[in-house]
């Protein structure tokens, strides 16, 4: 469903990214990890069309996004949920959603699409007229995707979600993630935390400054040496 | 709020019927003028978060237009507000154009804008044949309005009263409109976080130079019936300090509101008349107001009446 092909990103003469290639099918969880400053970040605000790419091929649903603006990403049906929980906090939770969904021309769906999302997070319901900038940050996390599957999307781009958030949090967090994949939502996770990124994902690449280093299972890598020293603090 | 605006309103309706005096109605009639042009104003600064500085080029280029077609080519007056709200609309695309596809956010927007405005101010002040340049154009025609009877001429203060006050109520409703449909949301976002904002997938580009468009057109209207009312249009129609004077008025009602602007449009109308004072010590009431309005009360009037609402 993506298909990323020798992909360069740079800022200014900084070279962030060198020619990588990755891959990703219909409700799978692919999970990016890496250290700080290895392009992870880079990589998702490019394949959402805030960044520009030197050069590469991003393939999506069969049609090329290299040209087309972040709205009509969105459209497509890619989305990102930024890093570092970006919610409007003076608009209440119930606002921040509608903000997901402003593009979409069925506009009568919304309101159900909502339901579906307090559903799913039932501490959103609770909230729904609070302002969102005073919920806690694990809640604040939950918006952000809440908001971003209110675009309907099929692949989400999440940078970044357990940063800054309790341990029990952030298993909820894989929790959330599992089950929207097997709702057929495709995920990539970008994450400096590997533990959870590789307990929660499919599949798994290594970024190290712009480079994809190793790739695979993510049970496998999760259990390989090099990862585990580097990553997994073993 | 929403009763407060409809009493406001049905007095504003009713107040010729009391107010006679002719300097009370001018103050009334100016008044709503630059109520209309601060609100619009607060369409693109206050709501969508751009500092233009090209309001009052818009406002004086339409003004000018409709002038010109009128006096010197003797096209009726209702006839040249399209031609001089398409010229403004066009202008504004422009300008908007360039500001925001070079991404200029805040000062830089506000620097750029205001170069474009002094450039239309040069063009008028040396295209003598056309504008008779520093001197202005001294307006003698009335529109007037067709009605069963015939063609009456919109004369004297209770005509231009009520004239003006639709004038008000056409921007505060076009402004409104546009506010509480999505696009309000849109401009809210764009305000508040326009990174965030496009990562949502708004077309940022495109609600800016929306908001652009609508607010400067806006002000196109008022300028299309300013000469008429004051009786001369001058380069000065055109000038940074009238841009200054439609912020402090803005900033003085409450920025985050509709109604604010008109507040403050009112008040800084009003108060020169009220206190009888010289131009330059105008300007300098003009700097402690809004010195004190931002130390004091950031959101203008309008914040402290909540304010107190709220508290009690």
């Amino acid at each position: 469903m993506l298909d990323v092909t020798d992909l360069n990103v740079s800022y200014g003469k900084q070279k962030v990214l060198r020619g990588i290639s990755f891959e990703l099918r219909q409700g799978e969880v692919v999970t990016l990890i890496g250290p700080n400053a290895a392009g992870k970040s880079t990589t998702l605000r490019t394949l959402a069309g805030l960044k520009r790419s030197d050069s590469g091929k991003i393939a999506f649903d069969g049609g090329d996004m290299a040209s087309i603006s972040t709205a009509e990403r969105v459209k497509c049906g890619l989305v990102l949920v930024p890093e570092g929980r970006q919610i409007f906090p003076r608009m209440s939770v119930h606002e921040n959603l509608l903000m997901g969904a402003y593009h979409r021309s069925d506009r009568d769906h919304v309101e159900d699409d909502i339901e579906r999302i307090f559903s799913m997070f039932p501490r959103l319901r609770e909230r729904s007229t609070q302002r969102a900038g005073s919920m806690s940050g694990g809640e604040q996390q939950m918006l952000a995707i809440g908001r971003g599957l209110m675009s309907r999307p099929k692949l989400m781009l999440l940078d970044e979600p357990t940063l800054g958030l309790a341990p029990i949090i952030i298993e909820e967090l894989g929790r959330i993630i599992r089950n929207l994949a097997k709702e057929g939502l495709a995920i990539l996770l970008a994450e400096q935390n590997a533990v959870m990124a590789l307990g929660c994902a499919d599949r798994a690449y290594v970024l190290q400054s712009g480079d994809i280093v190793t790739s695979g299972d993510a049970k496998r890598l999760s259990e390989a040496p090099e990862v585990k020293q580097m990553y997994l603090g073993a | 709020m929403r009763y407060a605006i409809a009493i406001g309103l049905l007095a504003a309706l009713l107040a010729p019927l009391i107010a006679h005096s002719d300097s009370v109605l001018a103050i009334a009639i100016y008044a709503f003028m630059a109520a209309s042009l601060a609100v619009s104003f607060n369409l693109i600064f206050g709501f969508t978060g751009q500092l233009s500085m090209f309001h009052a080029a818009s406002f004086g280029v339409s003004a000018y237009i409709v002038t010109i077609l009128v006096t010197t080519f003797g096209w009726n007056f209702w006839l040249a507000i399209a031609p001089a709200l398409a010229v403004v609309l066009i202008l504004s695309l422009i300008v908007g154009t360039i500001c925001f596809r070079f991404k200029l956010k805040e000062f830089y927007f506000a620097v750029v804008t205001m170069a474009f405005s002094e450039v239309l101010r040069l063009i008028i002040l040396n295209w003598n044949g056309m504008t008779n340049g520093s001197l202005g154009i001294t307006v003698v025609d009335r529109p007037s309005l067709w009605t069963p009877i015939g063609n009456v001429a919109i004369s004297g203060g209770v005509a231009w009263y009520y004239l003006t006050l639709a004038l008000l109520v056409v921007v505060y409703v076009v402004c409104h409109g546009v506010l509480s449909s999505w696009i309000g949301r849109c401009l809210a976002a764009i305000r508040l976080n326009d990174q965030l904002g496009e990562t949502l997938g708004i077309d940022v580009f495109k609600y800016k130079l929306l908001s652009f468009a609508i607010g400067s057109v806006l002000a196109g209207l008022v300028g299309a019936f300013y000469g008429f009312y004051s009786g001369f249009v001058e380069p000065h129609y055109l000038s940074i300090p009238l841009g200054l004077d439609i912020i402090a008025m803005v900033l003085l009602g409450g920025v985050g509101s509709l109604i604010g602007p008109v507040i403050g449009a009112f008040v800084l109308t009003a108060l020169p008349h009220v206190i009888e004072l010289s131009a330059e010590l105008r300007i300098a009431l003009y700097g402690s107001i809004l010195v004190f309005v931002i130390l004091v009360m950031p959101k203008g009037i309008v914040g402290l009446i909540g304010s107190k609402r709220n508290a009690a």
